[in-house]
């Protein structure tokens, strides 16, 4: 499986990009696409999920063009959305039954069995017979990835998945996606939490402000921030100018002072050393330093 | 495959889910079966009145009224539940992850569509069940189960799927759930209460006014109407379905079905669209052809016609066709050569042959009309034979071409029960024909509008045999033979002015009399009513001939037939009252058509009126009645339907309770007069009828008195208002004035014999006119005969009092004093002398007649005119300004007398005078008769002054504060009607005018009325005093005749204000107390131009009626 992107645009009315001239390539497998908030992830989201028509571009699932092709690509599909909370009047297992049957599930013994299954693996079977809008936030969530997964969809598509769920989830969620991410598909997960991404895909995009700003793996993006990550040891005063000059990722109280960490490729005369970055720096390096360099030049 | 039902079957099914989950559709889905239960309880079961027996006499209206009233409700839910799914659709997220999922629109659309029908038919069906399960329940109705699924494919289909692709695609243009909402509410609103029926019910998308109920005779009698009306709203329904396809905010899966569902859309909303021009354009071209019709009788109408004497008819009924050989025999009875012969037979019916004197001729046939010129010529008294073959089905167009569109659509039924109208049927199984249908040839032409004289009843010696298939009967006029299987004759032994011809599978019951046959022909398994009279059903005969013979007592005439019967005829049978005769299709004669069972009279159903009867007696005096009682009784009101001349049309509209009379379709009279005479003018066409009007006039309906009483205005006080601006001529000719021309010409023919009357005297004049008929019986009796006959027996003509009579515009008015009562002994004997001072003011004579009814007994409301009640008719003739003082004395006690002016200045034209206690006055003189004297009646004293309300003095104040609406209806109503009923239920808020005999004034007797308030509404009497000094002031009162027991307990004052020269003061006079008439208020002084008395509507009294004040000098 594999899904290639072409000049994709999306301008919404009054002339603002929700997604600029956009040229990807994801392959199989599970793909993380980072973000801020308003960077066109869900835009982008959307269009490869057919819910929007994109103004210019073109996008391939294998060989097939979306914009022609919405019967083949909408069945090999999987989508949970961002906001996934409102149900009408039906059970959980009438709902997952309800996508199961649209997904293409026509025998309904199978379909029962395999709605059943997967309310097992998302842990909801106890809650089959309750109504879908009476679950709690994390339960609703469940049950939206549930829909996404079921009838083994070629292409699954998250958007903020883990938003609302507790820590324990989050995990389970990620191990249940990488499990699935080794047969023959294509995960894409957006997200604005970094962490995320680094423990589960093997590639990923950097979006903002609806153009490409990375593509490659986490690690390629981690390297690239080697050398910019800093660790110093600032008194009160220092601090609060460091805190002016440079993006701070983290300040942890210690005698006489902070120990900061910050993004930057020079830290001119303050205390400290290099440290080696992880993707959260990455992400930062990235957004604060690369991209405004960008943006100033 | 394009479609995937394996989509649309999981979006319905899910959709259903969800609604039915909907706690807007359980709600509203059990109150809506609630109210049909108790609604089918209270008519199936309990009997519920008139619309009780509707129901339950014709089994298919059990499932039309309840899926009626059920899709009226459902509309308004399926509005809600189809917007909502939009709109639910719009707000959740979760929408999303199906509206990503593989399927098209429609499919998606479809599917919430198909899932929306679903839980409506589930609904549908449990409202079809729980009908059926009464439907078993209800004794002597039938279950008709094709009716259940053909209402629930024609109601409830087509009106669901309009309104949810309306609402939907509403909701695909607007976006907006609360506006879609509202506009397919008011939409509704509008249709059901503003629209209802109006143009051709093309708005009636509900079928809540299009006459749908299915005949258990004939089925449905409009059902190509019935399917286009449907159609439209099919058709349209599923056009804006396919237009939501199209409008729908989702990326589509197949660009081709995308426009598919658009051209899809077009066509359905195209079709629908034809099929609503095909719907009005019928309507439409039968109207024209109507018009055309009318044209082409105005252009033969003055030919001359000469009479049918004999016509023998040979039918022979196939399908839905009858083929007919005719052959006649002719006679010029005119003065001239006829050289042309013009027949009409309805259009529908093709003329194969036509001979005259047995040799073929040729002729034009246009539209109805056959001209026959090829060969003619018939000299003065010869008579000629003419035949002719045709064949055919009958054209309703032709049919009561006299009666407006409006008139022809108005709503025929009870409740909701929606009726079409059918005047004549030939389908296979069932065959009705009578006179309108013009199924035999007659002479001249049909209908004309510009000329009466196209009418001229003809009695003629008809023979009649009729072949049809094998185990249906055929029913008509004279005696049946059934010669062969299906084939019958008829003999008659006397000439008839018509014949009518039923088949169909009747089954005959008969009451053998000394020299009547009472027979009821109903249809085979429709005897609900033997097993009514069990016990006593070996007196029935005896009290229906009793019955009858009380009937032809009361009008004096006699019945020459020797059987009379009842055919039941399918429901939609419909008849009009007309106005050159007030014989209706629905009376034939021997015969009385009563539509399926009488379920449009509470009188036929005889089981629930037994019951009614059985409360009645134990709630009255009478105790527990015994079956034989009840029984007895519920016939004798059942026969009452036939013999009472009006029947009142109850009207329950904006909070009013409206009495309106109209003739009784099923009225007998015509059995005694019509069938058998005949006065032929053409010079007044309209004769026959005022000899009519007359003859029936011998029962004087107290009733439309009482009427007059309890609802401000009867139709006479109506005519005579007409006849105050216009003559009866041009009241003739108004098409404006139909509703009452029937009074108008009532009372017409009360002024004209009484004119007759008075100058051959009463009796003389009654046992000649019932000799002259006596002996020319089944034979027309022209004017010109008549005349000279009256001529040669008392010396009057009738000519000049004729011509006067119908141009003339000038009409008599007159002041009656107070009618003084007294007992005196006259012979030693003790008599009641009643005496009463009389002017006429007017400049033309007049004549007053002055009744009296005898006997103490009974009060004001029982129906009078049945033998029970003795009347003195007196006549008073006064010349023009000529005053007359009359005085009767009257053996016993009499009860009332009535002052009837018939056609004058006076409104309301009748003064009732109740005579209550009479005493004895020793002084009295004893005086019997009339003598003129010189001192007309005065109402007022020189020392008097009096302001009435119909002076320029009199003012109201003007109620602004009535709602918008209110003020529209308000404004209809004054265009219509000068004077108002008083609305005893809810009365009018503003000052309403309105007339009765017992309020002040000259010629006009009438007053104001309002609903009592706060003070705001004021009635003003200027008072112009010529000279200052004291006065006493006098307030007539009103008060309302006593209808119940405790009408005149009502306590209160009516607050007075008198502006005198002490400046404003109050007067209040106590109600309960006080009596009708001149009340005294107090003595006050005015000088000129100040005296001004003020009437405020602050009372404890549910109404005030301000009428006329009095000064008196002192």
């Amino acid at each position: 499986m594999h899904i290639k992107i072409e000049n994709l645009n999306k301008i919404y009315k009054g002339g603002s990009y929700a997604v600029n001239n956009l040229n990807l390539e994801i392959p199989n497998g599970m793909f993380g696409l980072l973000g801020p908030n308003g960077a066109g992830k869900s835009t982008l989201m959307r269009i490869l999920v057919t819910l929007m028509k994109p103004t210019s571009g073109k996008v391939y699932f294998n060989d097939l063009e979306l914009s022609k092709n919405r019967r083949q690509i909408r069945s090999m599909l999987g989508y949970l959305p961002q906001d996934f909370s409102f149900f009408s009047k039906l059970k959980t297992y009438e709902f997952l039954d309800y996508t199961a049957r649209l997904s293409g599930m026509k025998n309904s013994v199978t379909r029962r069995n395999a709605v059943d299954q997967m309310l097992e693996e998302v842990g909801l079977f106890e809650a089959r017979d309750r109504n879908a809008n009476k679950l709690s936030g994390g339960m609703k969530r469940r049950l939206g990835i549930a829909q996404a997964l079921i009838n083994d969809p070629q292409v699954i598509i998250v958007d903020e998945p883990t938003t609302g769920l507790d820590p324990e989830e989050r995990i389970r969620f990620r191990n249940l996606l990488s499990t699935i991410s080794t047969r023959d598909v294509i995960i894409i997960l957006s997200t604005h939490i970094v962490g995320d991404i680094s423990s589960t895909c093997d590639k990923m995009a950097l979006l903002n402000k609806g153009k490409l700003a990375f593509t490659g793996s986490p690690e390629q993006l981690v390297k690239e921030a080697e050398g910019n990550v800093w660790q110093i040891e600032a008194t009160e005063s220092e601090y609060l100018e460091i805190n002016e000059k440079y993006p701070v990722i983290s300040t942890i109280p210690i005698d006489g002072g902070w120990e900061v960490q910050v993004v930057s490729n020079d830290i001119n005369g303050y205390q400290g050393k290099q440290i080696a970055p992880t993707l959260e720096h990455a992400y930062v390096h990235f957004m604060e330093n690369k991209l405004n360099q960008w943006s100033n030049s | 495959m394009l479609v995937s039902l394996h989509n649309i079957s999981s979006i319905a099914k899910y959709e259903r889910k969800t609604l039915f989950r909907s706690w807007f559709f359980r709600i509203f889905s059990i109150l809506s079966l609630l109210v049909l239960f108790g609604m089918n309880f209270g008519l199936i079961i309990e009997g519920g009145g008139d619309e009780g027996w509707a129901i339950r006499a014709i089994p298919s209206a059990i499932p039309y009224f309840n899926l009626l009233i059920l899709n009226v409700a459902q509309a308004v839910i399926a509005v809600f539940l189809a917007s909502d799914f939009l709109k639910r659709d719009k707000k959740l997220d979760t929408t999303e992850v199906i509206y990503m999922r593989s399927m098209t629109n429609g499919e998606y659309v479809i599917g919430k569509t198909l899932g929306n029908m679903q839980v409506f038919m589930v609904l549908n069906i449990a409202v079809v069940i729980m009908a059926l399960i009464f439907n078993a329940l209800a004794q002597g109705t039938s279950i008709n189960w094709q009716s259940y699924a053909v209402y629930l494919l024609l109601i409830s289909i087509p009106t669901l799927v309009f309104i949810m692709g309306l609402s939907f695609l509403l909701m695909s243009v607007i976006r907006n759930q609360a506006i879609t909402f509202v506009l397919v509410l008011g939409y509704i609103g509008i249709t059901l209460f503003l629209l209802q029926a109006k143009f051709y019910y093309i708005f009636d998308y509900m079928a809540f006014n299009i006459p749908m109920l299915s005949s258990d005779i004939v089925g449905f009698g409009n059902l190509e109407v019935i399917l286009i009306h449907r159609g439209i709203y099919f058709g349209l329904g599923v056009g804006f379905i396919f237009l939501t396809i199209f409008l729908l905010k989702r990326l589509p899966q197949s660009e081709a079905m995308t426009w598919f569902s658009l051209i899809f859309s077009i066509v359905f909303i195209a079709g629908a669209g034809y099929l609503g021009f095909e719907h009005i354009y019928t309507f439409k071209q039968n109207e024209k052809l109507r018009s055309e019709i009318i044209s082409l009788n105005n252009k033969f109408v003055s030919e001359p016609v000469p009479t049918v004497l004999r016509h023998n008819l040979k039918v022979e009924h196939k399908e839905d066709q009858i083929h007919v050989v005719s052959s006649m025999t002719i006679l010029n009875d005119k003065t001239q050569t006829l050289a042309k012969l013009i027949f009409s037979l309805n259009a529908g019916l093709k003329i194969n042959t036509l001979k005259l004197n047995g040799k073929e001729v040729t002729f034009l046939r246009d539209k109805h009309l056959i001209i026959i010129s090829d060969q003619v010529n018939i000299h003065p008294e010869d008579s000629v034979t003419v035949e002719f073959t045709y064949s055919g089905n009958i054209d309703e167009t032709y049919c009561y071409l006299d009666i407006d569109e409006e008139n022809r659509l108005e709503k025929h039924g009870k409740f909701v029960l929606n009726v079409d109208k059918r005047y004549a049927f030939i389908t296979p199984e069932y065959v009705l024909l009578t006179k309108e249908a013009n199924w035999y040839p007659k002479t001249g032409v049909t209908y004309s509008d510009k000329d009466v004289s196209w009418y001229h009843p003809q009695f003629v010696e008809f023979s009649l045999n009729v072949k049809t298939s094998e185990g249906l009967q055929a029913v008509s006029q004279g005696e049946i033979t059934e010669i062969a299987p299906g084939e019958f004759t008829f003999k008659n032994v006397n000439p008839l002015p018509q014949l009518s011809l039923a088949i169909g599978h009747y089954k005959q019951k008969t009451l053998e009399q000394e020299n009547l046959t009472f027979g009821v022909w109903y249809f085979d398994g429709h005897d609900y009513f033997s097993g009514q009279f069990a016990e006593s059903k070996d007196t029935l005969g005896n009290i229906i001939n009793e019955r009858f013979e009380d009937f032809k007592r009361t009008y004096n005439l006699d019945y020459s037939g020797n059987r009379f019967n009842f055919v039941e005829v399918p429901a939609q049978f419909k008849t009009y009252p007309r106005m050159w005769t007030s014989v209706q299709e629905a009376v034939q004669p021997q015969q009385v058509l009563i539509p399926e069972k009488g379920y449009l009279m509470r009188d036929a159903d005889f089981e629930k009126q037994k019951e009614r009867i059985g409360r009645w007696g134990r709630h009255g005096n009478e105790g527990e009645m015994t079956d034989t009682d009840k029984e007895i009784r519920v016939l004798k009101e059942f026969i009452q339907r036939f013999t009472r001349e009006n029947e009142e049309n109850r009207n329950f509209s904006r909070g009013q309770m409206s009495f309106a009379q109209i003739p009784n379709p099923y009225f007998i009279f015509p059995m005694l007069y019509n069938f058998q005479n005949n006065i032929q003018s053409d010079r007044w066409p309209i004769t026959n009828r005022v000899f009519e009007a007359y003859l029936k006039e011998q029962s004087m309906d107290m009733r439309s008195v009482f009427m007059s009483n309890m609802n401000g205005e009867s139709e006479d006080v109506l005519a005579n208002i007409a006849l105050q601006d216009q003559t009866f001529e041009e009241i003739l000719a108004d098409p404006d004035q139909k509703d009452i021309v029937d009074n108008v010409i009532k009372l017409k023919g009360d002024v004209l014999f009484s004119m007759i009357e008075w100058k051959a005297g009463q009796k003389e004049f009654e046992d000649f006119l019932r000799k002259t008929l006596n002996e020319n019986r089944y034979k027309n009796i022209s004017f010109h005969e008549f005349d000279q006959l009256i001529y040669k027996k008392f010396g009057i003509e009738l000519v000049p009092i004729m011509d006067n009579w119908f141009k003339a515009k000038t009409l008599p008015g007159y002041l009656v004093s107070p009618i003084k009562a007294v007992k005196v002994k006259s012979g030693g004997a003790m008599k009641t002398m009643v005496s009463l001072k009389i002017t006429n003011f007017s400049d033309v004579e007049g004549l007053v007649k002055l009744s009296f009814r005898m006997g103490g007994g009974g009060g004001p409301g029982r129906p009078g005119g049945r033998g029970g009640d003795d009347v003195i008719d007196n006549l008073i003739y006064l010349e023009s300004q000529q005053t007359k003082e009359v005085s009767y004395l009257l053996d016993g006690s009499p009860r009332m007398g009535i002052i009837n002016t018939m056609t004058s200045k006076n409104i309301p034209q009748t003064m009732m005078n109740f005579f209550r206690d009479v005493e004895e006055d020793p002084k009295a003189k004893p005086l019997e008769g009339e003598h003129v004297v010189s001192v007309p009646v005065q109402l007022k004293l020189p020392n008097e002054i009096v302001v009435d309300n119909e002076d320029t003095e009199f003012r109201v104040t003007k109620n602004e504060n009535a709602s918008l609406l209110e003020k529209l209806i308000i404004k209809e109503e004054e265009k219509t009607r000068k004077y108002q009923g008083i609305n005893w239920w809810r009365p009018a808020t503003r000052w309403t005018a309105i007339t009765n005999d017992e309020f002040y004034g000259e010629y006009v007797r009438s007053g104001y009325y309002i609903k009592s308030g706060e003070g705001d509404q004021v009635a003003t009497w200027n008072v112009p005093v010529k000279k200052a000094g004291y006065y006493d002031v006098y307030f007539h009162l009103y008060k309302m005749r006593s209808h119940g027991r405790n009408r005149n307990e009502e306590k209160g004052n009516y607050n007075f204000t008198i502006h005198g020269d002490d400046g404003p003061e109050e007067a209040a006079l106590d109600i309960q107390a006080a009596e009708g008439g001149w009340n005294h208020l107090g003595s006050y002084y005015f000088s000129p131009d100040t005296a001004k008395i003020e009437l405020s509507n602050k009372t404890e009294l549910r109404m005030v009626f301000a009428d006329a004040v009095k000064l008196v000098e002192l």
